[in-house]
């Protein structure tokens, strides 16, 4: 009790250092002059070039990112503040500004998201309290999918480039109606910078180390321009970090340090080419990770495990008519996901360590825009592809007794979107039937309105979880279905002034036959299809930016009372929980600009109490894990000595928090929770080189 | 019971919110931006010939596009007739324009400016989303959903009933044509 009282009161304390903290933000510092717009040369443009124009000068900088365009939740662009989806957008401004070291501290600041550990130290998403690291978020890298195809998962931490993002796009529902089988619960799309943005050579270092290890030391690199309508982006990025600098303990007691034995290894090549409406798009990712954990059980050694994914994309947009645009997309990408060939893996069978599939995709689109009217747009599709996967190990054949399997999805799609005057309306659909599994059809409707500086939204999409090639392989009883949902959202947005947005959203989500994995007493992974999984609950995101900075402050809340919960993912002490994930959340981050090219980036998140499986003395029981701040501070001197050298210092995990990735489901063969990092400094430094104004 | 009357009264409270009539055009325009499409809506309509050597753009009532017109076209000509911008303060002055501007404050006017105007020479203008159906040549508009461009509605069949020729290329630009 007393010792509960001491943790509460140290919280406390934190959190009001850090609240005075941003109280004082505004009161003093540096405030950039007001944004001069820049008309140069508007009064002898002709009229086709002023219909171009945003209409700059008018909006703040807060109402440039809440009215800027945005297609992940439409296809077609529309405003932020009207997208028919529940959606966060994390600028470039913000995310170096923040001094995010990889994805995870990006995708933490979002409303409802939290992490988890799968297996062999991968660590990954969870949504709304749901664990979704299998086909329920598609991850989006530049327009291509990043879930691998056997298992559907996403891997995250120190993964992809950071530096190199223009912007996060996220859309915190489902968008399968849009997307498919993967989006069944959220869509993180990432978007790189164009040629035209880098416009020139840009580089980047950063090193940070932790208490015991190496935190992190990556590198990047990138070149791009635009020459008329040729446009062009190359970049590379590559690293090693460490997961954490701490011990992992199993079920059995042993335990390993993960210094030195759990590596991220990124290595990333990203090509982007345009010319008028052609597009090639063309990536390299290896993520290569070390890991001694296995599925829960520490091993006698580190091993290997990697993830090499090769994808390209073509595609071409036509311009039929002012009013018709066809776009052709083909696409292909080959997997190696969860590859684990290396020596150790060979030679200690008993461990069951070797994973050698390949995976391919072969997809073709065609998609028809519309516009019927300026306010009635209609988009309709059709999409193929064909997944082919192959095992390089004679032993474990696929669920057709062969060493190859194939699957073919056809897929058609609709999409209208009309803006009323009295309300903006959208309603989808998409149909797919796969030869692995029965067909799913997803409808979407939703209503967007907006009342002067008030915006409401009403949202209702059903979405489906396609099973990957290893669930089909692994299923139960020989077939699995996919896993259908259905997620009906209200948001309000309010524009208190031009500086200040506020959105407070609900949620209720029910997924029926959810596909859950589990290794049963042999040790054996099996895929079935259960009764039903759903969560409700609310997020509120406050945002403030203006000249002298940003500060955002988020909450998020989810509960599972009244809702039925698979029983792998259920809290036995409490119903209204599901394991692995905080039913409270919140963040508070943002930055001041001391001066015009220094500014300090505080950023915090409280994780409340989470419930997961651990060991003490008596063996493994469920633990009630103490809710955890995560601060961390940055400060970057942008120009600093040179024009275009930005260099930047932060502390990371300033209170040391013991921050743990839980396991969010129960299986026989349990992975105990994978500590996270330890305190740790970084530096960075970038450069950017412009090339002349032509 | 009551249970479920609380959640129609929400549900109900919620539908009435979106079916509430609003006005789309509550976002403000950029008047520089507005004003420098007005000057180019002239390279693309021929006014008939008309007594006056000047070419009149008028603003109805009190308006801050005033100054900007003042500011960036009173000193450009149409043809050889230099640009004058005035005030409007009667509908009978409006008589004389070659260009009547309607800011929004003055919109529910369009019926009765329209009807008198009927067959005359005069470009209405006006920046109210949908007055185009009521009689406005032309409305200047900020599309929120194209990251706030602006835009323009053209009713060809009223300007061509107004003696103007409109060029093809004007029609080409406008978001919408009716």
């Amino acid at each position: 009790m007393r010792k509960n009282y001491t943790r509460t009161f140290k919280s406390l304390h934190y959190l009001a250092t850090i609240a005075i903290f941003f109280c004082l933000f505004p009161l003093s510092g540096f405030s950039q002059d007001k944004t001069i717009v820049d008309t140069t040369g508007r009064d002898t443009m002709s009229l086709d070039k002023l219909t171009q124009l945003k209409s700059s000068g008018v909006s703040s900088e807060l109402e440039t990112v809440i009215n800027s365009g945005t297609k992940v939740a439409s296809i077609k662009s529309v405003s932020l503040r009207k997208s028919p989806g529940i959606v966060t957008i994390i600028t470039e401004e913000e995310i170096k500004k923040s001094g995010a070291r990889d994805e995870i501290d990006v995708l933490r600041l979002i409303p409802g998201i939290d992490f988890g550990v799968d297996v062999e130290g991968v660590v990954s998403i969870g949504m709304r309290g749901d664990w979704a690291h299998e086909g329920k978020v598609l991850l989006l890298l530049d327009g291509q999918e990043m879930n691998e195809i056997l298992y559907s998962t996403i891997q995250l931490g120190n993964h992809f480039d950071v530096s190199q993002i223009k912007r996060i796009e996220v859309i915190r529902g489902p968008g399968s109606a849009i997307y498919g089988g993967f989006a069944e619960y959220m869509v993180i799309s990432i978007i790189t910078k164009s040629g035209k943005d880098i416009n020139g050579i840009s580089a980047s270092g950063s090193y940070g180390e932790m208490q015991n290890a190496l935190g992190y030391r990556d590198i990047s690199l990138s070149v791009g321009d635009k020459i008329k309508d040729l446009e062009f982006s190359l970049a590379a990025f590559t690293g090693q970090a460490n997961r954490s600098d701490r011990t992992y303990t199993d079920v059995n007691g042993s335990s390993y340090n993960m210094a030195g034995n759990s590596a991220l290894n990124p290595t990333n090549i990203n090509l982007g080419i345009s010319y008028k409406g052609l597009s090639f798009r063309g990536i390299y990712d290896n993520y290569q990770m070390t890991t001694q954990d296995d599925y829960g059980l520490v091993q006698s050694k580190a091993y290997p495990v990697n993830f090499l994914s090769e994808l390209f994309e073509l595609k071409y947009i036509a311009k039929l008519s002012r009013k018709i645009t066809l776009t052709p997309l083909v696409s292909f990408k080959q997997e190696k996901p969860w590859n684990s060939t290396g020596p150790y893996a060979l030679q200690d069978s008993s461990a069951n360590l070797l994973y050698d599939k390949t995976a391919q995709r072969y997809r073709g689109s065609l998609t028809m825009s519309y516009d019927i009217t300026n306010k009635i747009n209609v988009i309709a599709g059709g999409e193929m592809y064909y997944d082919y996967a192959k095992d390089g190990i004679d032993t474990t054949p696929f669920i057709n007794g062969k060493r190859t399997i194939s699957y073919i999805n056809r897929a058609l799609y609709v999409q209208s979107l009309f803006k009323f005057r009295i309300v903006n309306i959208i309603l989808g659909a998409r149909y797919d039937n796969n030869s692995g599994y029965a067909p799913a059809f997803v409808p979407r409707i939703g209503l967007i309105k907006r009342i002067n500086n008030l915006t409401l939204k009403l949202l209702y999409n059903q979405s489906f979880r396609s099973p990957g090639i290893e669930d089909i392989d692994l299923s139960a009883s020989g077939t699995i279905k996919p896993e259908m949902t259905q997620v009906l959202e209200f948001e309000g947005g309010y524009e208190i002034t031009p500086d200040m947005y506020v959105t407070l959203n609900i949620f209720d989500i029910t997924t029926k036959n959810p596909i859950v994995y589990v290794v049963d007493t042999g040790g054996n992974e099996v895929y079935k299809n259960l009764n039903q999984q759903g969560s409700r609950g609310a997020e509120l995101d406050y945002r403030i930016k203006s000249s002298w900075g940003y500060v955002d402050f988020n909450y998020s809340f989810y509960t599972v009372a009244g809702k039925t919960t698979v029983p792998s993912f259920q809290v036995p002490i409490d119903n209204n929980m599901m394991l692995g994930f905080a039913a409270n959340k919140f963040n508070l981050y943002g930055y001041y600009n001391l001066t015009k090219d220094i500014s300090i980036a505080p950023t915090i998140s409280w994780i409340g109490r989470r419930y997961g499986y651990a060991l003490d003395g008596g063996g493994v029981y469920l633990k009630t894990y103490s809710p955890t701040i995560l601060a961390n501070l940055f400060i970057s001197y942008n120009n600093c000595l040179t024009h275009g050298l930005r260099i930047g210092i932060g502390c990371y995990n300033i209170f040391n928090s013991d921050y743990a990735f839980i396991q969010p489901y129960m299986t026989n063969v349990l992975h105990l929770a994978l500590p996270g990092q330890s305190r740790e400094f970084a530096l960075r430094l970038s450069y950017d080189l412009k090339f002349k104004k032509k | 019971m009551l249970k479920r009357l609380t959640y129609r009264s929400l549900l109900a409270a919620i539908a009435l919110l979106f079916i509430a009539r609003t006005d789309v055009s509550a976002q403000k325009l950029d008047y520089e931006l507005v004003s420098l499409y007005v000057y180019n809506f002239t390279k693309y309509i021929e006014w008939p010939e008309k007594g006056s050597n000047e070419f009149i753009v008028g603003v109805y009532g009190t308006s801050p596009i005033t100054d900007m017109l003042t500011k960036y076209i009173s000193t450009k000509h149409v043809g050889v007739r230099p640009i004058v911008v005035k005030v409007i303060n009667t509908p009978e002055d409006a008589n004389a324009c070659d260009i009547l501007f309607l800011p929004m404050s003055q919109s529910s006017r369009i019926k009765p400016l329209s009807d008198q105007l009927k067959g005359k020479p005069v470009l209405i203008i006006s920046e109210k989303y949908g007055l185009g159906r009521k009689g406005a040549d032309i409305t200047i508009f900020l599309d929120e959903d194209d990251e706030e461009k602006t835009k323009f509605e053209i009713n060809k069949t009223s300007i061509t009933g107004c003696g103007l020729n409109i060029s093809s290329n004007l029609l080409r630009l406008a978001a919408q044509v009716y």
